[in-house]
């Protein structure tokens, strides 16, 4: 039995932990389509022998008005209920319709004219309950699946339906003709699959969880039409659907007239015949079963895996544009009813285009149309595939059939079918076309859907702004707020007015300035104003805070912003601020008044400012340091220089800024100090030297430049990387010396890719892929350590602590390996982002969705490894081993017996922290002969404890 | 205690759970071990609250105030802590804590704790991914 499940996992890429989802939904649809094969043979029969013919362009128009209607409410309770529960619903309600309607056949035995409305009665409900079956059971099927799993299992899982089919062909004829029983007698077993299929589902319910599903806080209280409309604007709003929409209309078009083209033209000129036209479609039926039975389970699934959902969508329409091309080629010379056309050719290319038309569109198309839906959200699944079959679908018949109609009124004579005989396959061939040039952007806004995805907060975010835009009462929203008594509100009004610089709200803004009394609300005010263009109103609001303003928190905050005002004379006004006892309200006066353009007395402010500068205590010195650096005079650097050795940090930050400002253009001689600087435990101090430093030479060392490429803080890393932009030419050599160092962390080594990624040469890309190979090594590695790890019992209190280390390790090199795919694949920083968080992310579904943008990204080798290893379920060290192995090529040296040996071989502070003080605890002494300062703190140093007795 | 048997205590808390080591060691760096006595009231219903208690020695018994009289509610032992969300805000304590015994704790002061996020906003962020976390299981409880 092993052996049979190794070599079918083998055969059709199905992993061991993806078998019972992949057999139990199999089954479902063997079951499924073992009575439907019945259901539709006895159903036409029936309906032809005892309503007529004429009757099933009606039975057609009936199923297409029941499946409308079904689709807006299958669409509206998608969203409401688990879709594994819809499904059940259908299966009992079609056992439920299957039985009822086999006990009115029954009673319609003894009353044949009364009852012979339940032949139309049974063919339309079938074909109702078996088109919503097929729109939802693909939906289901797809969430119990990463969206990388469901590429590799659906081939195979799909060839339930021709196996079922075939059985269930072949059941009924024994049953008809070597048992002779009447077809109206065997409806039952449409019930009795349907109830299996039912049970089979119950099964899947209980014993496995859908991975990709919508949450409960997105389920929806719309009505039906709703439902709909909102799928509507969904679609119009999502590229990917329009495109789906579009390649759908094209390709019913293209698919009713090729299937006019070989059922009315083509066959009957070859065979005349009634009976012998009905063997050949048996012998057809049983060769283009096995057919796609083939092409189902040993090729669908391989070329999605090979070329990616979005390039195989183009298979069909490439297939079914060549198929037209030869037919056209063909009859344009020999026409069909032509003495010229060979019978024989004509065959082979009308059971060609037939096989194309019917086998290959189940056994390619409609699979990798639903793969498609990876890129949409799982809670939009519903409402789009009943849009797109509910609507798109029928709309498309409609068009094809009356275009068809408007073809049969031409007449039915040899000249006229001559014609049609190369003109369809013409018409055909436009639209196969028109789908290849529908599925190349379907292939970008399917791989953008994807990544999307990747963000669902943002995706559904965005859409509620959109929804948010069309709102036109934004003003009136606005001014509500802005007099709402609650300060959020308030803030985040100003906040609208100051982004969007509305500038209509001036008066009130500056009325709310001049009447709140929060400090904040002051604050925002005074921020919007400034945002906003210029003018009169707002001078004069701020001139009225300026006079009438008693708090000295606010007043330098009019100040500043007034001083953006040149032409506006207020310095006697301001003046009188220079005898204010509040420094910042002091200074603030100072540097407007010296900013002006009319105020003349500069010298006195500037004597003013180094006056107090040099009576003021510590706590007011950066304020006049930054004020005096304001001036720009650079003499007063000389000034500054006691303060650059203070002994509070603060202070001597704002000496050095003050000082790099001062001597802004001419820093070059003073670039050892700059380098000190960037060592310093300030943020601002390591900001303004590198900024400094743009403007001298270029270093002779950039370690401590790259060094800070690594910081926590995202504008120390941002000004490190511009200064190593501006000088690439000079550090290149230091970057890619560094760049292979195994000393780097993710991050360092991911900014300075992004620097001289494209200067390297193929032989450092190769060894870049070498480090990401062994990074992935390095992974696969600690996982292991992990899971031996966590097997253990948690018998000591670090524990948990060595767990949580050995994870961020091998995230580290996860994230390596992202990092080298990224820049292999010339990706974004977005795709760096969203790839990790995906595959660090406890969610499969996630897991999956990362795994899927990283397989369309365009790097293969490095890609197939990180997929080979994610799509195992790893739970024990045996599993880590084979892995390993399939990987590497060698064995997995890491087993319990000498896990902790390896513990000891990585270099990790922490870890060895944890460690020692493992060790201590088991033989009562601690060993720190060989470890580094900072160990040492980890496990010595020792603050008293505060005592609060009585 | 040293600062790797901090970093111990803190990894247990739910609320760090999200941190890595290296911020957990920073964090490790604010928290403060004090001592108290048996029968001492760490505080009472109603105080407003500003620190995080982590119970590393001894028992607290958390006490619950009702037709004047204190019903005992629960008893927190090792590795518990009590007011994990004053560190974001500073709400009233909705029970009395007291100890039962001698107790030593590892204390965060909410002040200490905004300066450290404010610095690393790793460590606000991993805060806000343990509370989030919190967050969707209620949910999902509901």
């Amino acid at each position: 039995m092993l052996m049979i499940r190794k070599i079918l996992s083998t055969l059709f890429s199905i992993k061991n932990n993806e078998w019972e989802r992949v057999l139990y939904f199999f089954l479902v649809l063997l079951v499924f389509f073992f009575g439907a094969s019945f259901a539709r043979s006895i159903g036409i029969t029936l309906l032809v022998e005892n309503l007529g013919g004429d009757k099933l362009p009606i039975a057609f128009i009936c199923i297409d008005l029941a499946v409308m209607i079904g689709s807006i409410v299958y669409a509206h309770y998608t969203k409401r209920v688990s879709g594994i529960a819809i499904l059940g619903f259908l299966l009992l309600s079609t056992t439920v319709f299957a039985l009822g309607t086999q006990g009115l056949f029954i009673i319609g035995y003894h009353y044949p004219e009364l009852f012979r409305w339940v032949y139309g009665f049974f063919f339309v409900g079938f074909f109702f309950f078996y088109i919503l079956f097929s729109i939802h059971v693909n939906s289901v099927v797809a969430s119990y699946f990463t969206a990388v799993q469901i590429k590799r299992v659906t081939g195979f899982i799909n060839t339930g339906i021709p196996i079922g089919g075939v059985l269930g062909g072949s059941s009924l004829v024994i049953l008809l003709n070597v048992f002779g029983l009447e077809p109206k007698i065997l409806v039952w077993v449409l019930g009795g699959t349907c109830l299996c299929a039912f049970w089979l589902v119950r099964r899947i319910d209980t014993r496995v969880s859908p991975i990709r599903t919508s949450y409960p806080e997105y389920r929806s209280n719309k009505t039906p039409f709703q439902e709909l409309s909102h799928a509507f604007k969904y679609i119009l709003s999502s590229r990917l659907m329009i495109f789906m929409s579009l390649g759908l209309i094209v390709f019913v078009v293209g698919n009713k007239l090729l299937e006019y083209h070989y059922q009315v033209i083509v066959y009957p000129q070859i065979f005349p015949e009634s009976t012998k036209r009905a063997t050949f479609f048996a012998t057809y039926e049983i060769f283009a079963n096995l057919g796609w039975l083939f092409v189902q389970l040993f090729l669908t699934s391989r070329f999605i895996n090979s070329l990616g959902v979005g390039a195989s969508n183009l298979v069909y329409p490439a297939l079914s544009a060549t198929v037209a091309l030869v037919l056209f080629s063909y009859f344009f010379w020999y026409p069909s009813q032509s003495s010229t056309a060979d019978g024989f050719v004509m065959l082979g290319l009308a059971v060609v285009s037939q096989f194309i038309n019917q086998e290959m569109r189940i056994a390619v198309r409609t699979p990798l149309n639903n793969l498609l839906f990876n890129a949409i959200p799982p809670n939009q699944w519903g409402t789009n595939r009943a849009f797109l079959n509910g609507i798109a679908y029928p709309l498309a018949t409609y068009i094809a059939g009356t275009f068809l109609i408007l073809i049969s009124g031409m007449g039915t004579d040899s000249a006229t079918l001559a014609l049609l005989s190369y003109l369809l396959p013409l018409i055909v061939f436009i639209t196969s076309v028109l789908g290849i040039i529908i599925a190349l952007p379907q292939w970008s806004a399917y791989d953008a859907g994807v990544f999307g995805l990747l963000n669902r907060e943002l995706f559904d975010r965005r859409l509620d702004i959109n929804a948010a835009n069309n709102s036109s009462n934004l003003k009136q929203v606005l001014q509500e707020k802005l007099n709402s008594t609650d300060y959020y509100q308030v803030v985040a009004a100003l906040e609208m007015i100051r982004l969007l610089r509305l500038n209509f709200f001036a008066n009130q803004v500056g009325n709310l300035l001049l009447q709140t009394k929060t400090f904040a609300i002051k604050e925002h005010c005074l921020n919007t104003l400034a945002a906003l263009p210029q003018s009169p109103i707002n001078i004069s609001y701020l001139t009225e805070a300026l006079e009438t303003e008693k708090n000295p928190d606010v007043l330098p905050l009019i100040l500043r912003n007034l001083a953006n005002f040149k032409s506006t004379h207020l310095n006697t006004t301001v003046e009188k601020f220079l005898n204010h006892p509040v420094p910042a309200v002091f200074v603030s006066a100072c540097l407007y008044l010296y900013k002006h353009p009319h105020y003349v007395p500069k010298k006195e402010i500037e004597k003013r400012l180094l006056a107090r500068l040099m009576t003021s205590s510590s706590a007011n010195l950066p304020l006049y340091l930054q004020a005096l650096s304001e001036l720009r005079q650079p003499h007063h650097s000389e000034t500054i220089l006691p303060f650059l050795d203070d002994d509070l940090l603060e202070v001597r930050v704002a000496a050095f800024i003050a000082y790099v400002h001062l001597l802004e253009g001419r820093l070059n001689p003073y670039k050892s100090r700059l380098i000190d600087a960037l060592n310093s435990s300030s943020k601002e101090m390591k900001v303004t030297a590198l900024r400094a430093l743009k403007e001298c030479q270029p270093l002779e060392d950039w370690t401590p430049v790259i060094r800070l490429l690594g910081a926590r803080d995202r504008v120390i890393v941002n000004e490190s990387k511009e200064l190593l932009r501006l000088n690439l030419y000079a550090c290149r050599n230091a970057l890619i010396s560094q760049v292979f160092s195994g000393t780097l962390t993710v991050q360092q080594r991911f900014e300075i890719l992004s620097l001289i990624y494209p200067k390297l040469n193929e032989l450092q890309r190769r060894h870049l892929q070498e480090i990401a190979d062994t990074a992935l090594k390095n992974f696969v590695q600690m996982n292991s350590l992990l899971n031996i790890h966590q097997a253990m019992p948690d018998s000591n209190k670090v524990h948990g602590l060595i767990a949580k280390v050995l994870q961020e390790i091998a995230e580290s090199h996860l994230l390596t390996v992202i990092t080298v795919i990224t820049y292999t694949a010339d990706q974004s920083v977005e795709f760096f982002q969203r790839v990790s968080r995906g595959l660090l992310s406890l969610s499969r579904a996630n897991q999956g969705n990362a795994l899927e943008v990283l397989s369309n990204a365009g790097e293969k080798y490095l890609v197939g490894r990180v997929l080979k290893y994610f799509e195992e379920r790893l739970v024990d060290i045996e599993g880590f081993s084979h892995i390993y192995t399939l990987l590497f090529a060698e064995s997995l040296d890491i087993n319990a017996s000498n896990y902790e040996a390896h513990l000891w071989k990585l270099e990790h502070d922490m870890l060895r922290a944890c460690l020692l003080y493992l060790e201590k605890e088991r033989t009562g002494s601690l060993k720190l002969e060989h470890s580094n300062r900072k160990i040492c703190v980890l496990l010595t140093e020792k603050r008293p404890i505060t005592q609060h007795y009585a | 205690m040293i600062p790797l048997e901090k970093i111990i205590v803190l990894n247990r808390v739910p609320l760090f759970s999200a941190l890595k080591t290296e911020d957990l060691h920073m964090v490790s760096t604010i928290a403060s071990e004090e001592a108290y006595a048996d029968g001492h009231t760490l505080f009472y219903e109603g105080d407003i609250g500003d620190r995080l208690f982590i119970v590393v020695a001894g028992e607290v018994l958390i006490l619950k105030n009702q037709d004047n009289s204190e019903k005992p509610l629960a008893t927190l032992k090792e590795n518990d802590f009590l007011g994990e969300l004053s560190l974001f805000d500073a709400e009233t304590r909705t029970a009395t804590a007291r100890c039962q015994g001698e107790c030593v704790f590892l204390v965060i002061e909410r002040n200490d704790m905004e300066q450290l996020a404010h610095e690393y906003p790793a460590i606000a962020l991993g805060l806000i991914k343990a509370l989030i976390r919190r967050m969707r299981a209620m949910i999902s409880q509901k």
